[in-house]
């Protein structure tokens, strides 16, 4: 099967069946489908698909449950409820198709922590080309979104990062600015890239020595922003006490960093731009923070 | 984790693991395992993180899937299953499309699929409804009808059909599929062995001229318009209310640079249809012949 790589369409091909899958399946198929409809349906709201886009994204998806011959439900034997199973087949379908639709780009940490609106709107500007105004009017108008304070944060900052082109005659260029930055802003600029790196690099090394469970917790809450009480929920652990582990996960970090030579004032700028994208109002969580960049 | 469990990738539990880790079903030392891939996994991890995410209420699961499952292979569909089939594609395409009782459940999934669109320009049976022919491009380029997932489903259901029960009739609808899907010499070859079949259907029939009229216009052989004509007119002796048949009856001697015979042939369509859109259609054809009158 070949897909038109701009529009992700199917171009060409018969489907070919094999001919030794029987009508089981396919009955089973037909039997999962309003699961199946319904787990799309919210996976395309989460991730703020157009109509069109959920549409496409529904019909390649059973496409190619059919192709590989139902093979992904025949696998299936009862480990989990088949709703949880087909969530993750939907999910799995998903991350290639997300890569099929974004190429090589990818979303900033900031952008995913703020979650799929947050991705969406740098998707618009930086990847799509669209001017921060024309994103936020596609967000209001398409998606029905409105700017919360986060999001402007992210709007602010990719602005700063993409200076709109703009289109003049030949003869209006010669008197125009340039739109790049003064030399001098960007020698600082590239000091505070490479504190940053260093920063990040050490708390990568500092996460690397939690236990695994610990490393989950905290890119969970602070690289994709989830709230505590799903975290708690999807790892089984009580609500109150991850909250207790989490800060004194920060703890640990903040003094890994300090172990590693890394300023007071690094640390707490680092703490302070996690928490300010990661969080919902979570009074222990920013407690937490707070406590952590102190 | 078991073996068994790491075997989607190199080393990923496979999709039901992490079902299962997320319905906290699995044993501490599996549960241990699969916390520390979810940590470093980024596949793995996306597909966990996200499914947390998403609400548990919705449809409940289809009763009775896994006892359907651990039955015996059945190789025949039973009525029934056809019948909950046709009704479950239909729900998939958005539409309801009146269904001859001949045609079965996935070329009927088939011809809502299509919905108004116009795969080829000659009549087609199965209740297709009337779709426009394509326009072109400046350039004089012909735009191309392209199959949506949704047809490419239901062709493959017809597909898969044709190869569990070989009837003239599943025949016939994968000829059609196959027209549909633009791969003329294979619709041709298929509607040949349902049109060679003891006392044809005259729909089949229909059909191979439709695909042969394809077949002509794209290869520019003028036999297969000759060809056309004589399956339509077989089609027609065997019935002549129907309106496929005509239709490709009369746009094969248009093919075929037979003016007279071809006005003629559209008044007779015209006889037996004179208000869908097919017919405007053959109006127009009417009036694009030399000193044609119009009904």
């Amino acid at each position: 099967m070949s897909y038109n790589p701009r529009t992700l369409r199917v171009i060409s091909g018969p489907v070919h069946i094999d001919s030794r899958s029987d009508v089981t399946d396919e009955k089973l198929f037909l039997s999962s489908l309003p699961v199946i409809n319904d787990v799309v349906a919210q996976v395309c709201r989460r991730h703020r698909f157009s109509a069109n886009e959920a549409e496409e994204f529904a019909a390649e998806l059973r496409l190619h449950l059919i192709e590989r011959n139902y093979e992904r439900l025949r696998k299936f034997d009862g480990r989990c409820s088949l709703r949880t199973y087909l969530t993750a087949v939907v999910q799995n379908y998903l991350y290639d198709y997300r890569d099929r639709l974004w190429g090589k780009w990818r979303p900033s940490a900031q952008a995913r922590r703020l979650g799929p609106t947050g991705i969406l709107l740098e998707r618009l500007v930086i990847r799509d080309g669209w001017t921060m105004s024309q994103a936020i009017e596609i967000l209001q108008t398409n998606h029905g979104v409105t700017l919360d304070a986060k999001l402007e944060a992210l709007a602010v900052r990719i602005a700063a990062r993409q200076p709109g082109r703009q289109i003049v005659s030949e003869r209006a260029a010669d008197g125009m600015d340039s739109p790049a930055s003064p030399s001098d802003v960007n020698v600082v600029r590239v000091e505070q890239e490479f504190l940053a790196k260093r920063v990040y690099a050490a708390l990568d090394r500092a996460r690397q020595a939690l236990v695994p469970e610990e490393r989950l917790i905290l890119k969970m809450r602070f690289d994709d922003g989830m709230a505590v009480a799903d975290i708690a929920r999807a790892l089984d652990v009580n609500q109150k006490r991850l909250y207790r582990t989490i800060e004194r996960l920060l703890a640990v970090l903040r003094a890994r960093l300090e172990a590693e030579g890394m300023s007071k004032d690094d640390i707490r700028a680092l703490f302070a731009e996690i928490m300010e994208s990661a969080g919902d109002p979570d009074e222990s969580t920013s407690g937490a923070g707070r406590a952590a960049a102190s | 984790m078991t073996p068994e469990a790491m075997k989607q990738h190199t080393d990923c539990p496979d999709l039901e693991t992490i079902g299962a880790y997320l319905e906290k079903r699995l044993g501490r030392t599996e549960r241990a395992h699969v916390t520390e891939h979810l940590a470093d996994c980024e596949r793995c991890y996306f597909i966990f993180s996200e499914a947390a995410q998403v609400k548990p209420a919705g449809p409940v699961e289809p009763a009775g899937w896994r006892e359907r499952l651990l039955r015996p292979v059945v190789m025949w569909p039973s009525a029934g299953a056809l019948v909950a089939a046709a009704a479950a594609w239909l729900i998939i395409a958005g539409a309801v499309v009146p269904s001859p009782s001949m045609e079965s459940p996935a070329s009927a999934a088939l011809v809502a699929a299509v919905g108004t669109e116009r795969p080829v320009e000659p009549r087609l049976t199965g209740g297709f409804a009337y779709g426009p022919v394509p326009g072109a491009l400046r350039t004089g380029t012909p735009l191309t009808f392209v199959a949506s997932p949704d047809v490419r489903i239901a062709a493959a259901l017809v597909e898969k059909e044709a190869t569990a029960r070989r009837t003239p009739q599943s025949l016939k609808a994968l000829g059609v599929a196959y027209l549909v899907m633009d791969d003329v010499s294979r619709a041709v070859s298929v509607l040949e062995d349902a049109a060679n079949q003891p006392n044809p259907d005259p729909r089949v029939l229909a059909d191979l001229s439709a695909a042969y009229l394809v077949r002509g216009t794209r290869s520019n052989r003028p036999q297969d318009f000759a060809s056309a004509l004589a399956a339509a007119d077989r089609a027609v002796s065997l019935d002549g209310g129907l309106a496929e048949a005509r239709f490709n009856r009369a746009y094969a001697l248009e093919r075929m640079s037979r003016p007279d015979e071809a006005r003629r042939a559209w008044e007779d369509y015209l006889r037996i249809d004179d208000k869908s859109g097919w017919a405007e259609e053959a109006r127009n054809h009417l009036k694009s012949l030399p000193g044609a009158s119009i009904r």
